[in-house]
């Protein structure tokens, strides 16, 4: 049994092979709509639904003014170990902008008790920061401390320097282990102010924690990522 | 040494949507349990009505709160989990029979400019493609899309998908799997996806494309998972 292909799909797969082949380079502008046809071997109706679903899939960014243009690529997440975890995606990866939405000193409530493995009422550092990267807001980083485990850190500027260096450097703490949920949320008014976007956006929320060589854990974090901008991703071993 | 005077305080950033979040997980609003009324989180939080209304909705979409017409807003139970390390995935779901896979389509076709990129196939040449329902008591999870190139496995059409997990056919072959990519993104559904997923207010949903490598470095199977974050959440141990 062999099965032909809609002109649709037809016209889906080779846009996204133009793009996924990087043939239609990032930020570039998509051929003329006639000459996509031409090229296609498809009508106008079947090349504007095709781009429409390509614009939903983020592949492909449409412009008020001046039209279609292939989507930049999003940051990559990556979720292969903590090292990467830490360096490649939280400090580099562009260039960060933090700036401190709030930093405080809370009683461990049952949630944090829960994650950083305390007792109720020990005192804990909350930190939230906004963060850029290339000028662009895009995530939202509230961390939980144990404070005895990290005393004073709210004399650190954390506009400044990174918390994994604080870890490293000053607490002398290695991160050897961490898990992460990752769901879908929706942007609150403030937070959509903040990421420049629209309320109810939808966003990565991603929970979790870190923990030391000793098991011991170090971070309970709460991430919101802009989704357009932001892609995980893991590689792991067939031999399991 | 001076004993320094702790001046707790509470953050200054409180987002309700958070603080239900914290008191479902806390067990405090539990599944099955109507949260308060509007008018008393307002009173609570001492925040206007518009704003609890905007909170509470954002936690429907998410899938953590239902809201019963005329009765109030209700706790649901927790999401499935799927774990991304386990390359099966929701596979490892469906092995505990939690969820029921439905076939919706499979055949041979011809690979185009795509398919012959990422199998490095000449065009033209067959692959298998498979369309399935994930359902977990008849309500969608995930709709996934798979393609299999012929040269790996040529009886691809003979192979029941719904009852096998793409690794258990993998080792069934003798298939080596070197390596497993995934990456999980957010899209928004498309009108198809919308009516296949039974999506409701404009609810966003996961991707998550996999890539399977041999040994030689070639791609073997690619996979699609269009994944209702409502109903489910992705976990990862790094």
């Amino acid at each position: 049994m062999s099965e032909t292909i809609s002109s649709y799909d037809k016209a889906l797969e080779e846009l996204e092979y133009f793009i996924i082949a990087n043939i239609y380079k990032k930020n570039s502008k998509l051929p003329a709509e006639r000459k996509l046809c031409q090229e296609l071997g498809i009508s106008r109706t079947t090349l504007r639904a095709a781009i429409n679903e390509l614009v939903l899939r983020g592949l492909i960014v449409k412009k008020a003014s001046s039209g279609t243009y292939v989507a930049p690529a999003k940051i990559k997440r990556n979720m292969l170990g903590v090292d990467s975890l830490s360096t490649a995606m939280r400090e580099g990866g562009g260039i960060f902008k933090t700036i401190i939405i709030d930093q405080s000193v809370i009683q461990c409530n049952k949630q944090i008790s829960r994650n950083l493995h305390i007792t109720l009422g020990k005192k804990v550092y909350c930190t939230t920061r906004l963060r850029y990267i290339d000028g662009t807001p895009c995530i939202i980083e509230t961390t939980y401390l144990d404070a005895e485990k990290c005393p004073d850190f709210d004399k650190f500027n954390l506009e400044k320097t990174s918390m994994y260096s604080i870890f490293k450097n000053i607490y002398n703490k290695k991160i050897v282990s961490g898990k992460e949920k990752i769901s879908v949320t929706y942007l609150t008014k403030e937070e959509a102010k903040m990421f420049d976007t629209e309320e109810n956006s939808p966003a990565f929320f991603a929970v979790g924690t870190t923990e030391l060589d000793n098991h011991e854990r170090l971070e309970y974090y709460k991430l919101i990522l802009k989704y357009d901008m932001f892609k995980f991703t893991i590689k792991t071993s067939g031999e399991q | 040494m001076k004993k320094k005077k702790i001046n707790y305080k509470s953050p200054i950033y409180i987002q309700l949507r958070e603080v239900i979040r914290n008191r479902i997980e806390e067990g405090e609003y539990s599944p099955g349990t109507a949260i308060p009324s509007e008018n008393s989180l307002a009173q609570i939080y001492g925040i206007n009505r518009l704003t609890v209304r905007n909170a509470i909705d954002k936690l429907v979409k998410e899938g953590l709160l239902k809201r019963v017409h005329g009765k109030g807003v209700y706790v649901l139970g927790k999401k499935l989990e799927s774990s991304i390390n386990d390359i099966d995935g929701f596979n490892g779901c469906r092995k505990r029979s939690l969820l029921k896979s439905k076939i919706l389509s499979s055949a041979f076709r011809s690979a185009g400019s795509k398919f012959s990129y990422l199998f490095g196939i000449p065009k033209g040449s067959k692959i298998y493609a498979v369309e399935a329902l994930l359902s977990e008591d008849y309500i969608p999870v995930a709709y996934e899309k798979f393609f299999i190139p012929k040269k790996v496995i040529q009886n691809c059409d003979d192979i029941d998908f719904s009852i096998f997990s793409t690794k258990e056919i993998f080792d069934f072959y003798d298939i080596k799997i070197n390596t497993v990519r995934q990456n999980l993104e957010i899209i928004i559904p498309s009108s198809k996806m919308t009516r296949v997923l039974q999506l409701k207010n404009n609810q966003a949903i996961m991707l998550k494309e996999s890539f399977y490598y041999n040994n030689q470095g070639q791609i073997i199977y690619f996979e699609q998972s269009y994944i209702r974050s409502d109903m489910c959440q992705l976990t990862v141990n790094m």
